[in-house]
């Protein structure tokens, strides 16, 4: 990964999103991949002794099996693009600040970094049966910045434990500045 | 007796003799290279090299010569 840290700088953690949002993207992709299988297992099914099944089965082996390879192999891509989606964003956080790298699409990348002086209020959201259940959610990082939007990241693993995680790197560094500034 | 269903499209374009299914055939193989050129990029590029981008890559790439079999199958049919 590509990150330009300082010399001295040191990363404490690394966050992905929660591995049910890879598998809640993917959901759509597993369902269209097997619906050729479901049509075809429905149409023997529901079809026999109709005489649509007769002309259906007219068609030759080799355009079904094309057919089906081809749409196969489309969302096979697909899956693996949504995967790459869900493995590029990440967040880093080191002992200065925290880096989000949110991949949107292939290319469509952002990269953005926040210096733990800056932070003012960390937030956690957990909303949904789902999510309290797999403990994830939602951590949002206001800024002392003129940036109005908080530094937000969806469906982060162990939000509380993150957030604390935060605080402690970024607790002592506020009170040094704070001695710093009052000069004791 | 003519095929009826040889006649409709899909019919045509794989019947034997007919040159658009390979025509089909190369288009997805095309888009293919180029979507794996793009993933690949993304993966060495920016992906930490683990375990998990491992079997990833084997997946996909086992999947893929799969389905690429299949559909060279399909058209030897």
């Amino acid at each position: 990964m590509n990150l330009h840290l300082d010399s001295t700088e040191r990363i404490v953690l690394q966050v992905r999103k929660h591995w049910f949002i890879l598998l809640r993207d993917l959901f759509a992709v597993a369902l269209l991949f097997a619906a050729p299988f479901v049509l075809i297992a429905g149409l023997l099914y529901f079809a026999s002794g109709n005489p649509l099944l007769g002309t259906i089965e007219k068609i030759p082996a080799s355009v079904v099996s094309f057919a089906i390879f081809a749409w196969l192999l489309m969302f096979w891509m697909k899956a693996f693009a949504i995967f790459t989606d869900y493995y590029l964003d990440v967040w880093t956080i080191t002992d200065r600040r925290i880096i989000a790298i949110n991949q949107r699409g292939f290319f469509n990348r952002e990269t953005s970094s926040l210096r733990m002086e800056k932070i003012q209020d960390l937030e956690i959201h957990v909303a949904g049966l789902i999510e309290t259940l797999l403990d994830f959610g939602a951590l949002k990082v206001e800024t002392a910045g003129e940036d109005p939007e908080p530094f937000t990241i969806n469906g982060i693993p162990r939000p509380k434990w993150v957030k604390e995680e935060i605080l402690r790197i970024y607790d002592p560094k506020v009170d040094r500045q704070t001695r710093e500034i009052s000069g004791v | 007796m003519p095929n009826q269903a040889l006649d409709s499209l899909p019919g045509k374009l794989l019947s034997e003799g007919s040159s658009f299914g390979v025509y089909i055939y190369w288009g997805l193989l095309i888009l293919f290279v180029v979507y794996s050129f793009v993933l690949i990029y993304h993966w060495v590029r920016f992906a930490p090299k683990n375990l998990v981008m491992l079997i990833a890559a084997t997946l996909y790439a086992g999947g893929s010569l799969i389905f690429l079999a299949g559909l060279l199958g399909s058209l030897s049919l």
